[in-house]
């Protein structure tokens, strides 16, 4: 009878813990739940700028806007794109006219969480002009 | 007696749910204690380093445009002008954070106005931009602050050596070296010339005709010709000017050696 009593205590014990377990475990979950949708976006935004410092880094993105050559910089970023994200890149000038006389994309979005970068892109080459290009991403949710 | 063991025996259940919630409460507070310690770590952020580096690669390309142009024949303006372009650009276009950009270009000896371009030593030449930048950059969360030069260097080293030929034709062997920043780097182009009467007081200098240049894939280059001088004895004088990938011209005059 006595032993029956004490493991009465001690099944109490472990409930009790199993209870506060519960609710930590509530509690780490539910902020991570909350986290998820911007850090996708912030993540495609972080995408989107080392894509174009990459393709900057040699100066081949100023010089490939310099020359108008939209299909041969459409294929660059295609292939420093990830083949499930869908992206559109834009040329402005530095009055915000854009420059690129024919879309560079892949066709239409794939998903409504399109994350936007804005890069501005200073020519090589004598003839110096300063750009801003933009790049918008999307990938399948 | 009886009573009080009773007691004490209905007690050791509750003392232990006591120390079961006690138990609890530490677990709390140490998830508690840990998530506050978590918040307080600075935290690296990227998107905001990137805008800096991405700045810092738009200075770079700016003063590689204006050394280009420059050195083609531009004025030493242009350099400061670029500058203040993509100043205005970067400065109204910043949105999540206030940008302030300021530039000195370098005016110490041999450097005027940011520029140093000599060709004018015997087998090299350099065409040089020096600029001190200053960014800072303050944000809603973060403020980051970079002060740093901007020296691009394009150096050309020249030397040559000529076999006579036949009358006052001569076989020219030339080697030359393209540098960007003390580093091995690539032509874009090159051009030679040789002084037809081997003189600089009446400078009369003839393209070469169908030079054959090796690229030895290293920034190291050969190229030879055949010249025609004036006269059999005259000095065989050369002038290369080369463009850099960047479209950096530099120009390097050497005088050959007989072999």
């Amino acid at each position: 009878m006595r032993l029956m009593k004490d493991k009465k205590g001690q099944i109490r014990t472990i409930e009790a813990f199993f209870a506060a377990m519960l609710l930590l475990a509530s509690l780490t979950l539910i902020p991570a739940a909350q986290n998820r949708p911007s850090n996708s976006s912030e993540t495609l935004s972080s995408t989107a700028q080392n894509i174009l410092l990459s393709l900057d880094g040699d100066g081949s993105l100023g010089s490939l806007i310099n020359n108008g050559s939209w299909t041969e910089l459409k294929s660059t970023v295609q292939s420093a794109v990830s083949p499930a994200m869908w992206f559109n890149l834009t040329i402005f000038d530095e009055n915000m006219i854009r420059v690129n006389d024919t879309p560079i994309c892949s066709g239409s979005p794939v998903s409504d969480n399109i994350a936007s970068t804005d890069y501005i892109c200073a020519g090589t080459g004598s003839n110096y002009a300063v750009y801003i290009v933009r790049l918008q991403l999307a990938t399948v949710d | 007696m009886k009573t009080c063991q009773a007691n004490r025996r209905r007690n050791s259940g509750q003392v232990l749910i006591i120390a079961a919630l006690i138990i609890t409460m530490l677990l709390l507070s140490t998830a508690l204690y840990v998530a506050e310690t978590e918040k307080e770590v600075p935290t690296y952020n990227s998107a905001e380093n990137a805008d800096l580096s991405a700045y810092k690669l738009g200075v770079t390309h700016t003063v590689a445009s204006a050394l280009a142009n420059i050195s083609n024949g531009g004025e030493t303006g242009v350099l400061v002008a670029d500058l203040n372009q993509f100043q205005s650009v970067a400065e109204s276009h910043s949105y999540e954070a206030i940008m302030e950009m300021h530039f000195v270009p370098l005016n110490a000896a041999p450097y005027q106005d940011g520029v140093w371009i000599d060709w004018s030593v015997e087998g090299r030449g350099v065409s040089s931009a020096y600029v001190n930048v200053y960014l800072n950059s303050t944000g809603t969360s973060a403020t980051f602050r970079s002060e740093y030069a901007v020296n691009l260097t394009s150096e050309l080293n020249l030397n040559g050596v000529y076999t006579p030929l036949t009358g006052s034709q001569k076989q020219v062997n030339l080697t030359f070296s393209v540098f960007n920043e003390g580093k091995p780097a690539l032509a874009q182009n090159f051009t030679v010339f040789y002084e037809q009467d081997g003189s600089l007081s009446t400078e009369e200098w003839v393209p070469a005709t169908s030079p054959t240049v090796t690229d030895y894939g290293n920034g190291t280059y050969t190229m030879s010709f055949t010249a025609e001088t004036t006269n059999v004895d005259d000095p065989m004088l050369v002038s290369l000017y080369c463009h850099d990938t960047r479209g950096i011209l530099i120009r390097a005059n050497a005088t050959c050696t007989l072999v």
